[in-house]
This record gives structure tokens, C-alpha cells and sequence, in this order.
């Protein structure tokens, strides 16, 4: 038997993303520009939600063309609220290698349910996309996000160093990743 | 003032590319896949140059600056390099670069065309480091770059995967300061 339910955690679930809702409120956590800064790789400024709903509906028409990305809303299971996104902005197939982007709003959900959206997308990644290999890029200065990698089977492999500029200095843009081997061992550590 | 110094070097000149003529050169290069692999992480494929022309001339992007580099013996196109991925707030840019011409590889043309290029990056466009990544079974470029002024920044495990294997993402990147201590070093 496999495991049926790759959209629905113990406390989350994966939801196709609301154009209209989500981007508003994607557009109040953009104010926070560390937030910024994680989800996107373009220069962090607080974005009008008009312009989020438009690179939503980029990200779901190149899925479903090209299948050449995935980009799911994060939502709590019991409420429905919506506390983030998952984003793999690019898939190389023929390497079965991709990049992961998670963002959840709030550092107090962050710290709640971080680990289960990192658990929830490494599901999806390795057991229904196949793939063999996943980076997380994290700004030197979003330590939460560093420490959510670490503490999910993730290993830190780059430090490009003065990569980014934020709050008034230089940081190093940290590169994080995760093998299927790294996940099969944290699926062991977990059930220990 | 008249300028052509800073993008000419002691093997190879950076010039502006002629898509036609650049087109064409390139579905001769990419018949050669080992030119291809090293290069790209997509899967090697032939294309046309009328369909690449036309790459070109739909897809190109003024955030990206393309050069085809020549040989200053003949003027020859043996190349191409890019910066690109523009980060002008932590001023950051990535460098691509690739030679055509088989036999202008290990005798130091790819080298000094990277050397015009960090020239370029920091004197003209004033940027504060440039990156690039390399596949891990591609030792000359590896030394190529190490010889630019290039440091190791790190290794993205089993990235790619290539004859029935996998390969490492080599990550480097040179500053600004870096490549300031090079310069004195020259000259002293």
C-alpha cells in the first residue's frame, strides 16, 4: 500500500493557492522583508498584492504547461487559515534535482509548524515527484529558516559569501540541501 | 575617450555578439556535446541556428550582458561568456562562460576571457562579488577559475546526474577585495 495523503498533515494541509485572498495576505506578510527575502529571489520590497496574484497565476500557468514548477498555499487543517506557502520554483527532470521555498507569514506559526510544512514538502518531492536531490536557499540573517533546515535532515553545503545585503550590511546567502538518503534517515529518526 | 582596453586581454577580446553569426557557430559547438555537458545542466540537444537566431532575438533580456569572445591573433569567435542574474543592491552577478573551439581549451583563452570579465564586473559595473557554479567533472574549468581569482564556497552533493551517475555542484565566488589584492599583487 502507498501512502495516499501527500496533501494532508497532522496539523496542515497543502491547498491550491486562492489568486484573489492569498495574495492579499501574502502582500501584509511581504511588509516583513526577511519574509520577502525567502519566498522570492528578487530584491525584497513590500509587493502590492495586484502584483502577487500575477505571479501566482505565472506560477500555475508554467505548472501546468511546462511542469516545470509547484507552488502550493500552506493552511491549517482545523481553522483553514492560511499560514504559508511552498513554492519549487524550478525543476530540473533529467537531474532530478529542484529548489525548495518555503515562507510561512508568522515566526510564532513558524516555529509551531515550520518542521511539518519542511516534512510535508519532502514527502511530495521525493515520494511523488521522484526526485533525488532539493536546495533551500536561506539568507544569513533568517536564522529561524536555518534552523528549520537543520533540524529536518537538511545539510548546509554553500556559504556564497556577501551574497546579499540586508538592514544595512552584507550577509552570506546560505545554500541548504537535502538527499533522498538524507530523508530516508530523518523518516528513521522520526519513527524511533 | 575612446576605450577598448579594459574588455581586450593577452589572448582574447570581449566583443558585442552578431546573432547571425553567432547562431550559426553555436549549432556547430553544440554537435560537439562534451561542449554541451560541461556547459549546461539541461540535457544536450541539437538545435538549428535559425531556431537558436531566434532565441535570441525573442528571449534576450537587457539584464543580461552577452559577449562572444575572440582571439586577438584572428579576431576569431572561440566563445561566449555572460553576466547575468543581476543583484545590483548586494551587487552581485553570475558569470557563464564556454569556448566553442576545442582546440582553444587548457591553453589559458577561457582564463583570460574570465580575467576581462571580473575586470569589467568590478571596475565598470562596480559589483561587489561574482559567482558562478561548475559541475564537479570539469577539473579544467574548476582550475580555470581557481586561476581567475575564484575560491571554493562550497559543494551542492550529488546535484547532477550524468552516465549513470551523480555529480557535485561546485559553488565559487570572488569578491571585490579579492580581486583588488590581485591586481596589487601584479603589480608589484
Amino acid at each position: 500500500m502507498i501512502g495516499t495523503q501527500l496533501f494532508s498533515g497532522v496539523n496542515l494541509r497543502l491547498a491550491a493557492v486562492d489568486a484573489e485572498k492569498d495574495a492579499a495576505q501574502e502582500s501584509v506578510w511581504t511588509h516583513d522583508l526577511s519574509y520577502a527575502a525567502q519566498m522570492r529571489q528578487a530584491i525584497a520590497h513590500p509587493l502590492m498584492a495586484l502584483e502577487i496574484k500575477k505571479q501566482y497565476q505565472e506560477n500555475v500557468k508554467e505548472s501546468s504547461e511546462k511542469g516545470t514548477q509547484f507552488f502550493f498555499a500552506i493552511r491549517l487543517k482545523t481553522d483553514d487559515r492560511l499560514i504559508g506557502f511552498m513554492h519549487l520554483p524550478w525543476m530540473s527532470w533529467s537531474n532530478r534535482s529542484t529548489f525548495l521555498r518555503i515562507g510561512i507569514g508568522e515566526t510564532v506559526d513558524l516555529l509551531q509548524y515550520g518542521c511539518e510544512a519542511v516534512e510535508m514538502a519532502l514527502g511530495y518531492i521525493f515520494n511523488e515527484l521522484n526526485l533525488y536531490r532539493v536546495t533551500a536557499p536561506v539568507p544569513g540573517y533568517n536564522l529561524e529558516y536555518a534552523a528549520l533546515y537543520e533540524g529536518t535532515g537538511f545539510v548546509l553545503e554553500v556559504h556564497q559569501r556577501e551574497m546579499c545585503y540586508r538592514a544595512g550590511r552584507r550577509w552570506d546567502m546560505l545554500l541548504y540541501g537535502c538527499l533522498a538518503e538524507d530523508w530516508e534517515k530523518l523518516k528513521k529518526e522520526v519513527e524511533s | 575617450m575612446m576605450d577598448t582596453s579594459t574588455l581586450t586581454g593577452k589572448l582574447v577580446r570581449l566583443k558585442a555578439l552578431e546573432i547571425e553569426k553567432h547562431a550559426a557557430a553555436l549549432e556547430r559547438w553544440v554537435q560537439d556535446s562534451e561542449y554541451s555537458r560541461l556547459l549546461n545542466i539541461e540535457p544536450a540537444a541539437l538545435w538549428p541556428a535559425k531556431q537558436m537566431q531566434e532565441w535570441f532575438e525573442k528571449e534576450f533580456k537587457a539584464d543580461t550582458i552577452f559577449f562572444g569572445i575572440h582571439s586577438l591573433e584572428d579576431d576569431r569567435l572561440i566563445g561566449d561568456t555572460t553576466l547575468g542574474g543581476f543583484d545590483w543592491t548586494a551587487g552581485n552577478a553570475w558569470v557563464g562562460i564556454g569556448l566553442g573551439e576545442r582546440e582553444y581549451w587548457g591553453k589559458g583563452y577561457g582564463t583570460d576571457a574570465m580575467r576581462l570579465v571580473l575586470r569589467f564586473a568590478f571596475r565598470e559595473l562596480n559589483l561587489n562579488r561574482v559567482s558562478l557554479d561548475v559541475f564537479e567533472y570539469n577539473p579544467r574549468g574548476i582550475r580555470s577559475y581557481e586561476n581567475a581569482g575564484f575560491k571554493h564556497e562550497g559543494r551542492g552533493r550529488s546535484w547532477l546526474m550524468r552516465d549513470g551517475r551523480r555529480w557535485d555542484m561546485v559553488y565559487m565566488g570572488i569578491l571585490r577585495s579579492e580581486w583588488k589584492e590581485l591586481q596589487r599583487q601584479k603589480k608589484d
